[in-house]
């Protein structure tokens, strides 16, 4: 069955598109020609704008200015388009026989970047893009000006990922915006932006980013590969690139990360990483992605290192505790009962008397229950989504114990998986299933039905690679090099060298240092040229 | 064929968990039980001189595995008949130590479930690691062995209070042959089994490096089995040698406080996961000798009739865990010496004898 | 029961078989088949009843023969 499907998969993978048709005729040198091809390729749109003027002297100086009202700059267009074209022409120097479109863009028109383009289908696509285009009677060529602005949101913390200390803000849905802001982080000559356009009807803006001099080249080729196979006919947000250029699209486990953080992105690409901008969203993708990764939070670095360890610690157990606290506890209450403490035994024992199901079928009910309170609560406005909550816990909770359809350990699990479960973000989606399956596993075999389903998770996460590298690296295989950032969070300056399996070409970081003494000491400036 | 490659480290740990395989919860040597810590370095010393026999083999056919080497120094219908007895003799291995875990699960803690149940979950996921390869096989190992050897050294701590260090007297009261004997059995199992590393040195991505792998994988093993032996004895006592799964009787004996207690379990499913390695690496040996016997071009469909083979056999190998123990004292010694001595010797001889092989090969 | 281990047998046979065919391994496929049907003449044998020795017990048996044999004096 999976063989089938990644048959399919890998066909669809292969599969060449046919190009979007596009015109590839020339402009006419006739404005009217022009003018009524592109309205008949735009249709009745109201926000297509044609303004006609009437430059210099002579029939040579009609021509029309067209843009999309709301994609273009209104301020730019009136005051460095229209006023010079109507004002300039007239006062400047221009001489008959010399070519007017040279002439205006090299005199006249003062915006930043202006394109001659002879060809019909490039000047359509340039003005769904925002820019403005001149037409000029008898020349069979347009002027692309670049005018491009239009409504963006502000700059925002991300909703999904907040910190308590360390930068604030968060992409937007700007590609340029977003660019820059990675630009602001690094201000290095080697940061490399590398643009292409995805999805056949959308046209995407895809940008690739990487630190030229840290990062892999070959990884750099192989997603500039993967994201030229890509061939939807929409990219609406950076996961439709994610399952289409991921190493493994069935499993469960994300081998493409994805942050709203512009300081992530910058660290992850001081890592050795690529990082794949998506025009429309704020979400940026990173690879090659791995497993430890999303046990890493920002906050990590903004804190003292022996917090910041102390945390990390609590973000494995949490993960550990909420895929495997329902199973475990239905392992040993129905097969291991002497692992349970005796007095504990017979309150469990006390509490689960005369409920009907057995406690796998009780644990899977609740958690199912469970998770449709928390997606009523996200979906709704933020009001109402706390009165569900208060409904779930309470009457739900409350009223199933009291009712004798569930025991009370049963509650307190899975309302401890709940807690825990949202500790890592990252993992939620893997999360829920794997603590289904041992759950049922757990039912069926208990302890040793647990050990079966870990031994699979393990067999499986370490066959899992992401972008060339091992998923489950730097746990196996082992690069203790590595473990200062993963079993611990270091002080950063022992944190010397980037991940080994990823950063290799580059390996050295910094000097890697001691602890910093007090008094500028002689051996602190002499490591400094390491 | 399998084209990962694993690094001498991986190796190392390999060879580790194979050989603590099966034999952390079923020793042998049951006799000379007070000293038999000790005696597992006398055992590891030999096992080590079986080993670098077959290393030098290695060594002079670098990049061929041990049935490649029969074909060269046999020719093709001997060396294949070989072959096959080696096949049979990992499909042996791996089937005992599938029946040995079955029998201790099914006689301890899961009374009520049956072999099946216990079986087909097992084998389903050693034919999907199988088929992933050496490479997978090697990495996962690195996460189990680890969790292994951290759970013998926080048992050292965990029986402080139970340890009792009259039970490791009287000293070594055996007779010099009984010591000669025990050491030497222990040289074939666990050690000597170790000869189905010549089915997988040749995936090892540096084959200069392997000489220092195997003699740390081995010593590695030898501690962490003499540890827990040493700790089983202090614990257990002279009653220790009439149970039929000491290391598991040792861990119930745990209690510290009267809070952490009957904490079997957990060392139980530990230990099953060497044994499952071991399982795994005997698939992967099964499934890859048979396809260069037949010279196939790739192992893994027969990865799943090898699962079911080993199902079988691990059905059918012994009536009853006595039997096991019988079959241990009186057949296993001669049996494994066969495969881990003998043969790897006698191919050596010939192909010195043979002047084999004629060129330098590059590995 | 015969059924259900001729039944799980067919289903590993169509589990792995199309995949080789597809890539022409007809070299592969022979001894996948063989030593499957080896296996589904073990189940059945197993399944149906009939008493196979035990493996180690076998071997105990002949060791004890070849012991005996190269004992000197009996």
């Amino acid at each position: 069955m999976f063989d089938f499907l990644r048959r399919k998969l890998r066909l669809a993978h292969l599969r060449k598109g046919k190009p979007a048709p596009r015109t590839h005729r020339d402009l006419s040198p006739d404005l009217k020609t022009n003018l009524t091809a592109i309205r008949r390729e735009l249709g009745a749109s109201p926000d297509l704008i044609i303004r006609c003027l009437k430059l210099g002297s002579g029939a040579e100086g009609t021509g029309a200015l067209l843009f999309i009202d709301g994609l273009i700059d209104q301020q730019v267009v009136n005051r460095d388009v229209i006023f010079p074209l109507l004002n300039g022409v007239k006062r400047g120097k221009f001489q008959d026989g010399d070519d007017l479109l040279k002439y205006l863009a090299q005199n006249v028109l003062a915006v930043g970047e202006v394109k001659k383009e002879p060809q019909f289908g490039p000047v359509v696509e340039a003005l769904l893009e925002g820019e403005t285009i001149l037409l000029l009677d008898g020349h069979d060529e347009a002027l692309l000006l670049s005018t491009k602005g239009w409504e963006k949101r502000a700059i925002n913390e991300p909703d999904a990922e907040r910190i308590i200390l360390g930068p604030h803000d968060g992409f937007t849905e700007n590609l340029r915006t977003n660019t820059a802001m990675l630009r602001r982080k690094i201000t290095d000559p080697g940061l490399h932006f590398e643009e292409m356009k995805l999805g056949r009807r959308t046209r995407t803006g895809v940008v690739i980013a990487y630190l030229k001099g840290v990062v892999n080249e070959k990884l750099v080729e192989e997603v500039r590969a993967r994201l030229k196979r890509v061939n939807l006919d929409m990219v609406l947000d950076a996961n439709y690139l994610n399952e289409f250029i991921s190493d493994a699209p069935l499993s469960l486990f994300p081998t493409v990360t994805f942050t709203e953080r512009p300081d992530v992105v910058a660290a992850k690409l001081l890592e050795g990483r690529v990082a794949i901008f998506v025009d429309g969203t704020p979400v940026v993708n990173t690879v090659p992605a791995l497993f430890v990764e999303s046990f890493q939070s920002p906050d990590d670095y903004n804190f003292p290192f022996y917090y910041a360890t102390f945390i990390r610690w609590f973000r494995y157990l949490s993960f550990f505790l909420g895929v495997l606290s329902p199973a475990l506890f239905v392992a040993l209450a129905t097969y291991h009962q002497e692992l349970i403490p005796t007095s504990l035994l017979i309150t469990i024992n006390a509490a689960t008397e005369g409920t009907p199901f057995p406690l796998a079928v009780e644990m899977v009910m609740m958690g199912a229950v469970f998770e449709i309170i928390r997606e009523a609560g996200i979906r709704l406005a933020r009001p109402v989504g706390q009165t569900i909550s208060i409904v779930g816990a309470l009457v739900i909770g409350e009223a199933a114990v009291t009712a004798g359809l569930v025991g009370a350990p049963t509650i307190i699990v899975t309302a401890t998986t709940a807690i825990t479960t949202f500790v890592v973000p990252d993992l939620l989606g893997p999360g829920i299933y794997l603590r289904l399956i041992y759950t049922i596993l757990a039912g069926v075999l208990g302890a040793y039905g647990i050990l079966i389903g870990l031994l699979f998770t393990l067999l499986h996460l370490v066959s899992l690679r992401s972008f060339g590298t091992p998923y489950l690296s730097p746990l196996a295989p082992i690069s203790a090099g590595d473990f200062k950032d993963v079993i611990v969070r270091a002080p950063i300056w022992a944190l010397g060298t980037r991940p080994r399996m990823i950063g290799w070409p580059r390996p050295q970081r910094q000097p890697i240092g001691f602890p910093p003494s007090g008094d500028e000491g002689e051996e602190g400036e002499a490591e400094d040229d390491g | 064929m399998d084209q990962g490659k694993i690094s001498a480290g991986q190796l190392t740990l390999l060879i580790m968990s194979f050989t603590i395989g099966s034999w952390v919860v079923l020793p042998t040597g049951i006799q000379a039980w007070q000293n038999l810590w000790l005696i597992m370095f006398m055992g590891l010393g030999t096992g080590l001189l079986f080993a670098y026999l077959s290393l030098f083999l290695f060594r002079r056919f670098p990049g061929k595995t041990l049935f490649e080497i029969h074909e060269r120094v046999y020719g093709p219908v001997l060396g294949k008949f070989i072959s096959l007895c080696f096949l049979w003799f990992f499909l042996q291995t791996g089937g005992g130590t599938l029946a040995i875990f079955k029998t201790l699960l099914r006689s301890t803690v899961f009374t009520a479930t049956p072999d099946l149940a216990i079986l087909v979950p097992l084998i389903l996921i050693l034919v999907y690691g199988c088929r992933r390869g050496i490479e997978v096989i090697a990495r996962s190992n690195q996460l189990l062995i680890m969790s292994t050897v951290g759970l013998v050294l926080v048992s050292i701590l965990l029986v402080v209070n139970i340890f009792n260090p009259e039970n490791l007297l009287p000293f070594f009261n055996l007779p010099f042959s009984e010591v000669i004997w025990t050491s030497i059995s222990l040289a074939v199992f666990p050690f000597g089994q170790n000869v189905l590393f010549m089915m997988i040195l040749p995936r090892v991505n540096r084959w200069q490096k392997v000489n220092g792998a195997v003699l740390k994988g081995m010593i590695g093993a030898g501690l962490v089995l003499s540890t827990i032996q040493f700790l089983a004895v202090g614990v257990l006592g002279k009653s220790g040698q009439i149970l039929v799964f000491p290391t598991y009787e040792f861990y119930r004996m745990i209690n510290i406080a009267q809070f952490l207690t009957r904490l079997e379990l957990i060392p139980l499913l530990n230990f099953l996961t060497m044994g499952f390695i071991k399982t795994i690496l005997c698939l992967y040996a099964l499934a890859v000798g048979t396809a260069q016997v037949f010279n196939l071009r790739t192992y893994r469909p027969l990865a799943l009739p090898f699962g079911l083979f080993l199902l079988l056999v691990a059905e059918r190998i012994f009536p009853s865990i006595s039997e096991h123990m019988r079959y241990l004292e009186e057949v296993q010694t001669f049996f494994g010496l066969i495969f881990s001595l003998l043969l790897p010797m006698m191919t050596l001889g010939i192909a010195l004898l043979r002047g084999l092989p004629r060129r330098r090969m590059a590995p | 029961m015969i059924l259900l281990v001729v039944g799980v047998f067919l289903l590993l046979f169509l589990w792995e078989a199309p995949g080789l065919v597809a890539k022409e391994y007809w070299r592969e496929l022979a001894v996948f088949t063989i030593l499957l049907l080896i296996g589904l003449v073990f189940s059945l044998l197993l399944v149906g009843g009939v008493e196979l020795p035990y493996i180690e017990s076998f071997w105990i048996k002949v060791f004890a023969k070849v012991g005996k044999a190269l004992t000197p004096g009996s």
